[in-house]
């Protein structure tokens, strides 16, 4: 991947990588500090990657690695540093693309806060293939490469995920 | 699938958190400028470069010689840093190679480096400007019974938890330690064998001091496992403490300290966002009156002479009022001019006068002892302290900014 092919990604996925790192951080800083280091890993291994080979992927299996190697050091940050949970200030955007009318866009918020807030109480096992699966869209082959761990892993997380939030979130999804 | 829970999912966790701006161009601008700098660095190094193995797909290497641990150089080449491995190879760096065993562990400090942009992935500070001047160290742990410590994609890597870092002779290692000094580490297991690189801001300001690396379990400092004489400001070893708790002086020469720098560097440390921030400056209302009782007479006598000195600096060892002093100096002084004499320990002050049983008897002038160790403070009423800080100087906080440990009262009953 040549420098234009990456300021190109960098453009084109800061939205996909950056949810993730969010949702995985929980933190406002360390979602900065590793949506920084992930491209800046992804700069130095830029010639292994090739540009029509769904570069996404790829940059997600960086960040979560680095978050992996790096989420025991931020303890120390956490225990110091003023964390700042995003969990609440979320309520600043709907998570909709499209425009409803007044009165579903709040419960739409309602709703989908509690959502994310259910996938937030997963286990990070659990988490990351939720979110890599609708959040970011892959494939559970595409999982399964990005986790380096077996398909059939990916579907039985998925499964287990699914039945913890459908109980948690019947109401809301079906009610 | 169930199409309604999965669109419910979709659109509640749509990818829809914005970069800022000003993250966004940095990042840029480091792909224009590291872009360039790979380029140049592949023509000259590309055996290396091919040689190199990225950090995801880490697998067993090849132990050179009959040398049985990795060098720090290839420590910092495994984490894809040619720069800092070649930091480590050039004549600054200090190859150590000295084992401790304690506890189960036995733990080999292999080398460290001082200086400016040595590493392939600077430090930023918040404001986005490069924290040029850092410190690296690698140390190998392993278990000394010989099995294997575990990779750290195992699962049983993440119950492990180890604690290392420079300390400095004169500072209180559980202020003055990595995680305060903008630090961070990676560990790498090869051949059943941890890997630590970690690093921090330089120490080598501090070179006319006593330097340490400490090496123990647990994930923070432990105070448990190492000793901090207060007066003398020696680190040492806890012999009764039964887990890890490695030290190595560190070999410095003295010529590179810059104590007016140390000085400064010292005086910023924790300005960034911290829990106790809020808790720790607190603005006394106009109003505010020390609260005299009877039988507290000189209590009250010694908080509201205390509170004059707001705003004067602190220095460890020191006991002057108006030019510097640590925690217990202040105590020591303000006493002291009551005509009650305390010796200038913290630990010495906790043997003396008698338990406030809880912190609603408190009273003013009676002194607050904390988890932090060696702090006191003075109980000025309305739950508030002042004290000598080694961060802010004489300041008025909230009691409870740290942990309490005791409550005592100085006045003689």
């Amino acid at each position: 991947m040549t420098k234009q092919e990456l300021e190109v990604c960098i453009d084109q996925y800061s939205k996909d990588i950056y949810s993730f790192c969010r949702n995985l951080t929980h933190n406002l800083q360390e979602a900065d500090d590793l949506y920084q280091d992930t491209f800046l890993m992804a700069l130095q291994l830029r010639e292994k990657m090739e540009y029509g080979k769904n570069p996404k992927s790829y940059f997600l299996s960086i960040a979560i690695r680095i978050w992996k190697n790096k989420k025991r050091k931020f303890a120390w940050r956490k225990r110091i540093a003023d964390t700042q949970l995003i969990v609440d200030e979320r309520d600043t955007y709907t998570g909709e693309s499209a425009e409803p009318s007044p009165e579903e866009c709040i419960a739409d918020k309602e709703k989908n806060k509690t959502i994310r807030e259910a996938v937030d109480r997963l286990p990070e096992k659990l988490r990351i293939v939720v979110l890599l699966f609708y959040m970011e869209d892959l494939s559970t082959a595409q999982i399964a490469e990005v986790m380096k761990i077996p398909v059939g892993t990916v579907l039985s997380r998925l499964h287990q995920a699914r039945k913890i939030l459908k109980k948690e979130l019947e109401e809301v999804i079906y009610g | 699938m169930d199409k309604r829970f999965d669109d419910a999912l979709r659109r509640a966790l749509a990818p829809n958190d914005e970069v800022n701006q000003r993250l966004k161009q940095k990042i840029l601008h480091c792909v224009e400028e590291q872009g360039t700098m790979a380029e140049k660095q592949k023509m000259k190094l590309s055996v290396a470069a091919m040689a190199a193995v990225f950090l995801l797909c880490v697998s067993s290497v090849t132990v050179y010689g009959a040398w049985k641990y990795m060098s720090s150089s290839d420590i910092a080449g495994r984490v894809q840093d040619r720069k800092l491995a070649e930091a480590f190879r050039s004549e600054h760096a200090q190859n150590i190679n000295e084992a401790q065993c304690y506890g189960e562990y036995r733990v080999t400090l292999l080398g460290i480096i001082s200086g400016e942009l040595l590493s392939e992935y600077p430090h930023y500070h918040a404001d986005g400007s490069i924290d040029a001047d850092r410190t690296y160290a690698v140390v190998a742990i392993e278990n000394t019974d010989g099995t294997p410590m575990p990779d750290t994609s195992e699962e049983s890597y993440g119950e492990l938890e180890f604690f290392a870092s420079p300390l400095i002779c004169g500072y209180n290692p559980a202020w003055v330690n990595i995680a305060n000094m903008s630090g961070n580490f990676t560990d790498i297991t090869e051949e059943g064998i941890l890997y630590r690189l970690l690093e921090c801001d330089s120490v080598e300001i501090f070179a006319d001091h006593d330097l340490y690396l400490c090496v123990s379990d647990g994930m923070f400092y432990n105070t448990e496992a190492y000793l901090y004489d207060e007066l003398t400001g020696k680190i040492s070893r806890n012999e009764e403490y039964e887990g890890l708790n490695a030290l190595f002086s560190l070999p410095m020469d003295p010529s590179g300290a810059n104590p007016e720098a140390a000085a400064e560097y010292m005086a910023g440390l924790g300005t960034e966002p911290d829990i106790l921030t809020e808790k720790l400056y607190v603005e006394l209302e106009g109003t505010f009156e020390v609260e005299a009782s009877e039988g507290n007479e000189k209590g009250a006598a010694a908080a509201e002479y205390a509170l004059q000195f707001v705003g004067n600096p602190y220095v460890w060892g020191e006991d002057s009022l108006t030019e510097g002093t640590d925690s217990s100096g202040f105590t020591m002084s303000v006493y002291g001019y009551l005509g009650i004499s305390l010796p200038h320990s913290a630990s010495g002050q906790r043997e003396s006068g008698t338990e406030v049983d809880a912190l609603e008897n408190a009273k003013p002038g009676d002194l607050v002892f904390y988890e932090t160790p060696s702090h006191v403070a003075i109980y000025i009423g309305d739950d508030m302290v002042v004290h000598a800080m080694p961060k802010t100087g004489i300041c008025i906080s909230e009691v409870d900014f740290d942990t309490i440990a005791e409550i005592r009262r100085m006045e003689p009953e």
